[in-house]
């Protein structure tokens, strides 16, 4: 189902929601002996997320988002949660390790770890690589653009990486997906989504930010459509902070 | 409910599973239970309430008529089969993803299940949206005007099964003109 023509020509999922779910179902249906884990990275603003809600929602995934203040017990304790395993606080890692994996063991439900890049220090790395090892359920890792420079720099982490994809940047189909839930009552022609998508950088976020505000912009002027020679030569939202003023600097 | 592993180690396990046979049938009870029934001593039943209600085994419904003394049940066994996928009904698919985005509008959630979901319309996210608000899951970060949406951040992320509204019956006093009896509500 991961491809985008499954889904019929109503509702045509981003191109990091089928990379994204690709990846899962190939990890999913790798021979026994083989590793389970994945990566899927890219830059903020990409839409990982977005990948990330889908595939969770799809597949019914245990999803956890890393914080830069965690520690191993505190990664243990939101995987509890996710599960609705019942967690005592007074309980060891150990303890609560063996729960996660009875619990994953019980009910095989892909692991996806966002922000995974928080998991570098402070040996969850490893804590994560041994749910994997001993449930063998697929434990997909999201971070940033660097997370594989890392991670193969940890040898027993990067010999069970079954796959690497990129999330790759909106593109023009991409944008005509979001106009439809942005910008749902007015027409944008190609020409300004281009350029709405070249401005972005391909950034989903900022794309959509861009299109609510010329929809919002079309609405107080009664139009129902706009092109790019209807925008002018006003800015788009690039995320970019505004140039120091000389005249203060 | 089984006794957990965790206090099957200690010692004093066989009088654990004594008390937890006392207290397993019964609807309601207090740590008074234990001292009437297995003459234990205050503190020792207050130890075993409190642990129970660590470990998720039993879960508190209130204090007795004097306001004071805390009343518990045995807390429902979770299942062991695969939970129901998030994409079965419409509060969960939201709410998985307001917990994942944490700030976001109606349309952000309406675009990130759409692929998942596509038979559910923004009038339904913005509907459960407004129920959470009310509710205080979620708070307002930027209130919806003529042309632009709401903007809401979580407030009270509970765990990853979703809120939901319930229908419940109550008796009504109208010489009081009050609530006279609300049931028990269980999820």
């Amino acid at each position: 189902m991961a491809d985008g023509q499954a889904y019929g020509n109503q509702i045509r999922p981003t191109r990091n929601v089928v990379a994204l779910m690709t990846l899962i179902e190939k990890v999913e249906a790798r021979q026994a002996f083989l590793p389970g884990m994945a990566v899927f990275y890219g830059p903020s603003g990409f839409g990982k997320t977005f990948a990330a809600i889908h595939a969770n929602l799809s597949k019914n995934a245990v999803h956890i988002q890393c914080r830069d203040f965690w520690t191993p017990k505190s990664l243990a304790e939101a995987i509890l949660g996710e599960l609705r395993a019942p967690s005592n606080r007074r309980q060891t890692l150990s303890h609560m390790f063996e729960d996660i994996v009875a619990a994953l063991i019980r009910d095989p439900r892909p692991l996806i770890i966002d922000e995974a890049d928080h998991l570098l220090n402070k040996k969850m790395l490893e804590f994560v690589r041994g749910i994997h090892d001993d449930t063998q359920n697929t434990v997909v890792l999201i971070g940033e653009e660097e997370l594989p420079q890392h991670l193969t720099r940890i040898e027993r982490v990067h010999n069970r990486i079954a796959g690497w994809v990129a999330a790759e940047p909106a593109d023009l189909e991409d944008a005509r997906q979001l106009a439809r839930y942005y910008a749902n009552q007015v027409e944008i022609s190609e020409d300004l989504l281009a350029a709405i998508v070249k401005a972005s950088g391909g950034r989903i976020r900022r794309v959509s930010n861009n299109l609510s505000w010329i929809a919002e912009d079309a609405r107080t002027r009664g139009v129902t459509r706009m092109t790019l020679e209807d925008w002018g030569s006003r800015d788009f939202y690039t995320g970019e902070p505004p140039l120091g003023r000389r005249d203060y600097a | 409910m089984n006794v957990s592993e965790h206090s099957r180690t200690g010692p004093g396990w066989e009088a654990d599973e004594k008390a937890w046979a006392e207290v397993e049938r019964l609807p309601i009870f207090t740590a008074t239970t234990l001292v009437e029934r297995l003459d234990f001593p205050v503190s020792r039943a207050r130890k075993y309430m409190k642990r129970w209600h660590e470990e998720g085994r039993i879960a508190s419904c209130g204090t007795l008529k004097d306001g004071k003394t805390l009343t518990y049940r045995v807390a429902p066994v979770p299942s062991d089969g695969p939970q129901k996928s998030a994409i079965t009904t419409t509060p969960q698919a939201i709410w998985t993803a307001i917990r994942l985005l944490r700030r976001f509008t109606a349309t952000d959630i309406l675009f990130a299940i759409a692929a998942a979901r596509p038979d559910l319309e923004l009038k339904e996210v913005q509907t459960y949206c407004q129920f959470l608000f009310k509710a205080g899951f979620l708070r307002a970060l930027k209130k919806a005007t003529m042309h632009s949406e709401a903007i809401y951040a979580l407030a009270r992320d509970t765990g990853p099964l979703a809120p939901y509204q319930k229908r419940v019956r109550v008796l009504i006093d109208p010489n009081e003109g009050c609530v006279a009896w609300v049931p028990e509500v269980s999820a």
